[in-house]
Parts: structure tokens; sequence; C-alpha cells
């Protein structure tokens, strides 16, 4: 088989696991992201009955939930952790007393690339709200993957 | 029953009106936007009464549309509540314990504009409140704050948009 039929080959399809996730924050280290979801929005519809025929028109409701679910490989520092953490801190510290401070704003963007730059999704003001570790165990060891759940408010598609 | 396809196909491009397709903004007042999430405005009504003798439907009574009900969402600043509080003021008088006519009382009405879908705008003029909003608060609920408070009408009308 020729090389350039090969290389053909691999140029035909898209394929899912060349994405790329990154964060604009400067201190955060590259993440490993296990699986990345795109937003599945839509819009609902309502049936409008006319005599004896039903008619689907679209409604002015969005079909989009605003959150992004990531499941990140953590390094044995534990330095990506933290700076999830530090993410996280800019409205909830948790300490002896949990300080929850909901309305102040957030910068932070979340790019993914689907391939290099053919398509690409931006979430901007995204807020971390929930980030958890699996449980620790001495039976086996597995690469730790934390959980993050990011909302976010405006988005793009590009 | 027989429908044409032409009626099928009016229907498709028939527009209806929705709920959830309008943004209220009260002159003077910044990002009245958000602030407004609903807007009750009942509409004017008569009352008839059918003659005993003739049959024949006489008129009894017009009732104006005076009322608009107004779903207030509070922001952080407390600002929908301040607003109301700066109002009555021209109301009455707390601390000499008396009533000022809001006659020739400068800036003492609000406007509001409703815009719906399609360029309309209903237009409420001269509003006048009835109350100030009632301060809830609980360490139990972590719920958006929100009033519905009615306001008195002086006239109204619908206006193209000029968007």
């Amino acid at each position: 088989m020729e090389t350039s039929t090969v290389t053909n080959l691999l140029q035909s399809d898209a394929l899912t696991n060349l994405f790329e996730v990154s964060f604009n924050v400067e201190s955060i280290p590259s993440f490993r992201i296990r699986g990345f979801q795109p937003p599945k929005s839509g819009l609902k519809i309502e049936h409008i009955p006319y005599k004896g025929v039903t008619v689907p028109k679209i409604i002015p409701q969005q079909n989009l939930e605003r959150v992004l679910e990531f499941e990140i490989r953590i390094d044995s520092n534990y330095s990506v952790y933290r700076s999830l953490r530090s993410i996280r801190s800019n409205w909830l510290s948790l300490g002896v007393s949990t300080d929850i401070n909901p309305q102040s704003n957030s910068d932070l963007t979340i790019t993914v690339k689907a391939n290099s730059d053919s398509v690409s999704w931006q979430f901007f003001n995204a807020k971390l709200i929930e980030l958890s570790l699996p449980p620790f165990e001495h039976e086996n060891s597995k690469p730790i993957y934390a959980k993050a759940t990011f909302i976010y408010g405006d988005y793009k598609e590009s | 029953m027989n429908i044409p396809s032409s009626d099928i196909a009016e229907l498709i491009s028939w527009k209806p009106a929705y709920k959830n397709e309008f943004y209220a903004i009260i002159d003077d007042i910044p990002n009245t936007q958000f602030l407004v999430s609903s807007v009750s405005f009942a509409g004017s009504k008569l009352t008839l009464t059918r003659h005993n003798v003739s049959k024949l439907f006489t008129l009894d009574k017009f009732n104006r549309a005076d009322d608009v009900t107004i779903t207030w969402r509070e922001d952080s600043g407390y600002s929908v509540r301040s607003l109301h509080q700066d109002w009555f003021k021209k109301f009455y008088n707390e601390k000499e314990d008396y009533y000022i006519s809001h006659e020739g009382t400068p800036n003492v009405y609000k406007s509001m504009s409703v815009h719906l879908g399609n360029g309309l705008v209903l237009r409420l003029n001269n509003l006048l409140p009835t109350s100030i909003p009632d301060l809830q608060l609980s360490w139990s609920s972590p719920s958006i704050t929100e009033y519905s408070l009615t306001y008195k009408v002086t006239t109204w009308e619908w206006k193209e948009s000029k968007q």
C-alpha cells in the first residue's frame, strides 16, 4: 500500500480523539481531558392544532443546558488539581467556615478545538461549580481523573 | 372534515404570539429589561344586561383598564426597593405625616414600554404605584427575590417600535 493512500485515508475522516481543551489561565498547566461532549443546542417546538391537523412550530425557548462536565487527568504533584481548586476559590472557599460568593464575575474562557482550527467551541464567563476526586484505595493503581463541572454564560461555535 | 392544503400552508407561515417574547423598559430606570420578569395588564370591560321586554342588550357599565401588575426581579443593589421608596416620598411625607397631591408634583409618574414581538410596543403612560414591595429574606431560601406589584395606569396606547 502506498504511503499517500494511507495519508489520504487518515485525512478522510473526522476523528473523535483529536480534540484539544484549553483555558485562558496562564498558571494552569495543560490539561489532559478524557472526553468532551459538544453542547447539544436545539429549539423546542409546540404543536399547534387546527381542526384535524397539528402543525409543529418553533417556540421561543432554547434547549441548551449551559453546563460542561470534564474528567481531567491529575499529575503526580496534584498541580492540576490545585489549579482547578484555585479557579473555584474565586466564588467558593472551603474551610472551617464556608464562604460563598456567587455574584463574582468570571473571565474564564474554555476553548475546545475539534481538530486544529477547523471547528471550535468557546465558552465564556465559565465558573467551576463542582470538583471531585474519585475514592482512594489500596487494591489497585489507576490514574486519577478529577471530575470538574463548569457552568458558562456566553457560548460561540466557530 | 375537508381541510384545503392551502390552509395548512397558511398555518405553517402563521406567527403566533408567545408569552415570553417581550421585554419591558421603564423610563429613567436602567436595566429594566432584566428587572421586569412579567407584566399583566387587564383589558377594559363592558357590563351588559338583556332587557326583559325588548330582549336587547343595554350597556350598564364600562370598566377602564386601570391596573397593571408587574413582577420585579430584585438586583443585588436592591434598586427596585429603593426606587419605590423614593417614589412613595412623592405622595406621602412620612416624617411630617401628610399627603402630597400628585397634581403638579414633578416626576411623579413613570411610563413603561412593553416591547412585544414583531416591533409592537404597548406603551403604558403615567403609572402610579400602590404599594412598596414587601421585603422577605430567609436563610432557608436561596431563590431570587421577586415582587409582584400593581400600578394605576393613566392612559395606554399601541405603538410601532423604533428599533
